[in-house]
């Protein structure tokens, strides 16, 4: 058993909050990714648990066990780094099995493990070489070998792809996927890529300045984004914002600004927004639901408007429109057929099923899972009062995520962060995951 | 064309091998030619000056303590040096540790000999001690020690001296190397199941080694060289001599021109093998 957990962590340098309140449990066998822009965080937290810095409040649990005085050593985990970090005066032989000869493990059992890690991640020729002999991919393999040798309870991955080229970088990404999955141990991945966040967890925590937005699965990250930080960071490109206000009656909900935009809302979306009527809120829509009039998705509740194309990239397997409307640039992301000229002004469909709305104040997002999706059982929610983070899901404490917006209080309540997220096994998950990598996410890199 | 680049190569080559004949290759060759020669050098004499050192007591002191300053000096100098710069290292005030401990290397050394001098001063038992060195011993009720003149402890008194002096320069050059080795390294060896000592055994000296055979051949050629130290501390009385003050006896005080020659070849012989040892490593660097 090698549960993760962090509780009420903080970790201050002087003047600055690196990581505030940061409450997080990860299951065993979880593959979790921290994922925020540089400065969120992310790396700290995770060096936090690495012991390689010290912990400033809270407490990290490991199993049962509260690491937060324990040496790094004794910690029983294995750790990637960006740079790799080899020894250069080693051979790759003596990397891989430097864990083990300080655990003073006999020369011939190292020697066979250490020939068993180099096959699982195929650089058993070049056990004989120094790390300056190694190309940046061979030197990252090294670099998993030495961390699975020690067949440590929760493995530590800080940005371990970035310093790849893209080819490989996608190539090592599936790699390490299937590793989690051949190991079976708690996995924990920092990287400011959402992609390889999206492409590789089983969990998502989402972090800036210091503080987790969220954290659910990938597929939930992207179809309920919190708030507004999560939903610009989470999918590439990325979504796209409108101020709307909202106006109509129970009947018919319209998002409406300025430029003569007139959006009617779903029924099954009104409720959530009836009490922000004649307000501003932030309207956003994906690239990805912003289609060409003659190539709708069936099924799909749209609603007319126009706007200018400023350019046009073809991409083969689709187009993507940069648009004005306005003041407004945004991205919208056609079927391949699409016929648009520059600088004309084009119809488009938005498609409404899939619209996010975020309070203008706070930047939260107004709909809230069970509001939209209520064909889930009762049986598998849970009540965010009783919200312990408990198994696969966890839950994310803090009144607002960013430090700036604190939502006002008549949307308390409403606003709500502690997110349901289904239960659901590991192995599903990942089943799921494969197939079910949001459009365009897999090829962006 | 070849031949002409050639040529064009060794004409602008010839200025240096001119400078370099004329002010290293003649006078070594002089001197070492010299040193078949009289006290006037104008007798030959064969090898009876080589005979005359390698034979005379004295002079087999003076190499006696030549290999004294090249074992102790360089392994106390290089030793602490190695751990000065890993301790202060860790220290939060590193600047201010580091200059203290470089500042000697900035005194001349014959005002370092001075103060070394003073603070080895030695007064009969029933006087108050003005010596450094005595003072302390004498707090602890020791007898207070002749250090100058004593020979049991004489030659380490000036050796300590040396240490003092070319420690912080060992400290400078070795920290240089640590502040080069990637933090990230030293993480990954924590994490990796290493402790403080793993860390300084494992990674830290192998990976100094580069650095610390240069500081180690340097502070040889330093200990067989060594001169204003010995010259300003005792002259090389009370059995203290070394290679350079004996040659500079043997010229300016003995006038034994021949002599004071052998004995240069003599040091010019044992510094070479440093030398190459050097200039090997050096190329294979590159």
């Amino acid at each position: 058993m090698a549960r993760v957990f962090y509780e009420n962590v903080y970790k201050r340098w002087k003047e600055t909050v690196a990581v505030k309140d940061f409450t997080l449990e990860i299951a065993d066998k979880e593959f979790l990714v921290l994922v925020g822009p540089s400065g969120s965080g992310k790396s700290t937290a995770l060096r936090l648990l690495a012991g390689l810095d010290s912990i400033s409040d809270g407490k990290i649990y490991i199993g049962d066990r509260v690491i937060n005085d324990v040496a790094p050593k004794d910690r029983d985990i294995a750790m990637v780094f960006q740079t790799y970090a080899l020894y250069p005066h080693m051979s790759v032989h003596d990397n891989v099995g430097f864990g083990l000869r300080l655990r003073k493990m006999p020369k011939d059992q190292i020697h066979e493990k250490v020939v068993q890690a180099a096959q699982v991640l195929g650089i058993e020729p070049l056990l004989d070489r120094k790390p300056g002999q190694l190309s940046g991919g061979q030197r990252q393999r090294v670099a998993l070998a030495r961390a699975i040798v020690r067949e440590p309870k929760v493995f530590l991955l800080d940005e371990p792809l970035s310093n790849l080229d893209a080819k490989l970088r996608v190539q090592t990404r599936a790699e390490i996927s299937k590793l989690h999955q051949r190991l079976g141990t708690t996995f924990i991945y920092v990287t400011h890529d959402q992609v390889e966040a999206m492409t590789m967890a089983t969990q998502i925590a989402v972090m800036n300045f210091g503080v987790i937005q969220q954290v659910g699965t990938p597929q939930f990250l992207y179809d309920h984004p919190t708030n507004i930080f999560v939903a610009g960071f989470i999918g590439s490109p990325a979504m796209n914002f409108f101020e709307v206000t909202v106006t109509g009656d129970s009947d018919q909900v319209c998002l409406v600004d300025d430029n003569g935009l007139s959006l009617p809302v779903p029924a099954k979306k009104r409720r959530a927004l009836e009490k922000y009527r004649d307000k501003k809120i932030v309207f956003g829509i994906r690239p990805e639901d912003i289609h060409d009039p003659n190539f709708v998705p069936p099924e799909t509740e749209v609603a007319p408007f126009d706007a200018v194309v400023e350019v046009t990239e073809l991409m083969g397997n689709e187009v993507f429109l940069h648009l004005l409307r306005g003041e407004t640039k945004f991205l919208a992301r056609v079927d391949p057929r699409t016929v648009a000229k520059q600088g004309t002004k084009m119809e488009l469909m938005v498609g409404m099923d899939n619209m996010h709305a975020f309070d203008f104040e706070s930047e939260q997002t107004i709909f809230t899972p069970e509001e939209e999706e209520p064909e889930i059982p009762k049986d598998l929610k849970r009540s965010p009062a009783t919200g312990v983070a408990e198994g696969a899901w966890v839950t994310s404490r803090g009144s607002a995520s960013t430090e700036r917006a604190e939502p006002a209080p008549e949307e308390e309540g409403k606003v709500d962060l502690d997110r349901l997220v289904e239960e659901e096994p590991v192995e599903e998950q990942v089943a799921r995951r494969q197939s079910e990598v949001p459009q365009g996410q897999a090829d962006e890199d | 064309m070849r031949n002409r680049m050639q040529i064009v190569a060794w004409i602008y080559v010839l200025p240096a091998f001119i400078l370099l004949g004329a002010f290293l290759v003649y006078p070594v060759l002089r001197t070492v030619y010299w040193s078949f020669f009289g006290r006037n050098s104008e007798s030959y004499v064969g090898l009876d000056n080589y005979q005359y050192l390698f034979t005379q007591q004295d002079v087999l002191i003076v190499f006696r303590n030549n290999l004294l300053w090249l074992v102790v000096f360089t392994g106390v100098t290089v030793g602490l040096g190695l751990i000065l710069a890993v301790l202060t290292n860790l220290v939060r005030y590193e600047a201010v540790a580091k200059a203290v401990i470089f500042v000697p290397m900035a005194i001349s050394f014959t005002a370092a000999a001075v103060i070394w001098r003073f603070m080895y001063v030695w007064n009969p038992a029933s006087f108050e001690q003005t010596g450094v060195m005595n003072a302390v011993i004498t707090t602890f009720g020791a007898e207070p020690v002749s250090w100058i003149t004593n020979t049991s402890v004489n030659n380490y008194a000036l050796i300590v001296a040396g240490i003092w002096m070319w420690t912080g320069f060992a400290l400078v050059v070795i920290s240089a190397g640590l502040k080069g080795i990637s933090s990230e390294i030293l993480e990954a060896a924590r994490v990796d199941g290493a402790n403080e000592f793993h860390i300084f055994r494992h990674i830290l000296l192998p990976m100094l080694k580069p650095i610390l055979v240069v500081v180690t051949v340097t502070l040889v050629i330093n200990s067989l060289k060594v001169f204003d130290l010995v010259y300003v501390m005792t002259f090389g009385n009370f059995d203290t001599d070394v290679i350079a003050n004996r040659m500079f006896k043997e010229m300016f005080q003995f006038g034994q021109f021949g002599r004071a020659s052998a004995i240069a070849v003599i040091l010019l012989v044992a510094i070479v093998p440093f030398m190459l040892f050097n200039i090997r490593r050096f190329l294979a660097e590159r």
